[in-house]
């Protein structure tokens, strides 16, 4: 296991440290080391039950890894020793997170669901919250959608929504997980255009995806997860178009049919 | 119809309303606190705490309600009596509440429980995701979702207790009903009915109004369930 490292002319935001994670005895997990430095757009490639949810869930302690660290930005948590609430709290404030099932708070309107951390969390002002969330809407093209409740939105929509959110709250990495795969098929380049929009404005990002197409796209390196260890590890053209391992050329043939 | 039914009766029955509302109100305020914290018990970790909470709430759930106020209201002095401490001259509006809260409390309990478990995880998970901290995530994501699913099972508990206060009278405090049979027993019995129908259409209209409030307030909470604009 290396060392945590500070350098200053590639300033890393997001630091991972053998990260073990079990389920029931079932080791989803198996030590992984992983660093993002500022502005990279990091793609997680893997099948199903890889881990790749698993490992980004971990970097904001919504699953707590049963050993190993996390550091985001200046905050850091080792999961070897006793872990304190305030410090989970802060290294969550240092993220966002835009999940598969947009999880927009249900009772709030778009504008509220993105003003709700900003002046709960951040404690801004409710003018300067409803700027700043007017401001991110008409980054997605949702400025006219303010006032409507979830359900009144397209999946599409509320996915830019929670992207907006993740926006609003100027995180050092925003964290999605699979972000279209609840999305009916002809949403999903909507979503994926916002959030390459996004990527184009310098915001650090990892994305776990099953869309390799988009990943070659967007990120700036891609990891191959496989079997709860980090397989490959590159850039879209090293992983995607030139992979080492015959795991990932077999992932990647079954990709593509489909 | 009794000659004083209008004239001193009703108006009787009718003072007698505020002390209703303070056995309706008191317990079904202290219940909500009291419940809350049972929740939040219920649904952790199956530790000694939660399974002296679950024994409690089934004891409650599991006798009569008016054996419970007599055992609350012969049996509480009594424990109390072991530790030196002489309760025997309060009175038995308090006996009844405190009771009344014991029950209360397990129901509202098991109301709210069953409101956080139809509660989406991803909504909590997100109010963390964006920086909440524990208690901020619990009244600003999980109160509210969890009110806006148990509402309807609220509003049904709380007429039955509103409702129920009708019992009080039966370890002396007096209260609506409580006044009835007290007219009724000093007129032997005379123009019972007519004293009983009067009581009967006060609880009606207050049971009424508690309706057409929860409704209003469930409406209130759905407004973001309607997918027109």
């Amino acid at each position: 296991m290396t060392e945590h490292t500070e350098s200053p002319d590639e300033q890393i935001v997001v630091s991972l440290r053998g990260i073990r994670k079990s389920f029931g005895g079932n080791e989803i997990l198996k030590g992984i080391d992983l660093d993002v430095t500022k502005g990279e757009v990091l793609a997680i490639l893997g099948s199903s039950g890889s881990g790749k949810t698993t490992l980004l869930r971990c970097i904001n302690a919504l699953e707590r890894p049963d050993s190993g660290s996390v550091r985001v930005d200046g905050s850091f948590i080792d999961y070897g020793g006793k872990v304190a609430n305030r410090d989970i709290l802060a290294l969550r404030r240092k993220t966002a997170m835009v999940f598969q099932n947009y999880n927009l708070f249900k009772n709030k309107t778009a504008l509220q669901n993105i003003t709700e951390g900003l002046t709960v969390v951040q404690k801004k002002s409710k003018a300067e919250a409803e700027a700043t969330a007017r401001d991110v809407l008409e980054k997605v093209g949702l400025a006219e959608y303010a006032d409507r409740y979830p359900v009144q939105l397209s999946g599409g929509q509320q996915q830019r929504v929670s992207i907006a959110r993740a926006l609003a709250l100027d995180p050092d990495v925003i964290l999605f997980d699979e972000p279209t795969s609840a999305l009916d098929p002809e949403l999903v380049s909507d979503v994926n255009d916002t959030i390459t929009e996004v990527a184009k404005t310098g915001v650090t990002m990892i994305i776990v995806t099953h869309e390799i197409r988009f990943a070659r796209n967007v990120a700036s390196r891609v990891i191959f997860v496989d079997k709860g260890t980090i397989l490959e590890e590159g850039t879209p053209e090293e992983v995607i178009d030139h992979p080492k391992t015959e795991r990932v050329r077999e992932f990647l043939s079954k990709m593509a049919v489909k | 119809m009794p000659s004083d039914l209008m004239q001193t009766v009703v108006p009787g029955l009718i003072e007698h309303i505020p002390i209703t509302l303070v056995y309706w109100f008191v317990p079904s305020v202290l219940s909500l606190l009291f419940g809350t914290l049972l929740c939040i018990v219920r649904v952790g970790r199956h530790n000694v705490l939660y399974w002296i909470c679950t024994i409690y709430i089934s004891f409650f759930r599991g006798t009569p309600g008016i054996v419970q106020i007599y055992l609350v209201f012969f049996g509480l002095p009594k424990l109390f009596w072991i530790f030196g401490i002489d309760i025997n001259d309060w009175s038995a509006g308090i006996y009844f509440i405190i009771a009344t809260t014991m029950n209360l409390s397990c129901f509202m309990c098991e109301t709210l429980r069953g409101g956080y478990v139809g509660v989406d995880k991803g909504q909590i998970e997100t109010g963390l995701s964006i920086g909440f901290s524990r208690t901020q995530n619990f009244f600003r994501v999980i109160v509210p979702q969890t009110l806006k699913v148990a509402i309807l099972n609220l509003k049904n508990l709380e007429i039955d207790v509103l409702k129920d206060t009708s019992v009080a009278f039966t370890i002396g405090a007096v209260e609506m009903l409580g006044y009835a049979k007290g007219v009724i027993a000093a007129s032997y019995g005379s123009g019972q009915l007519w004293i009983l129908g009067a009581a009967a259409v006060i609880y009606f209209v207050m049971c009424t109004v508690l309706e057409i409030v929860f409704t209003l307030i469930s409406h209130r909470m759905e407004r973001y369930e309607r997918r027109v604009a």
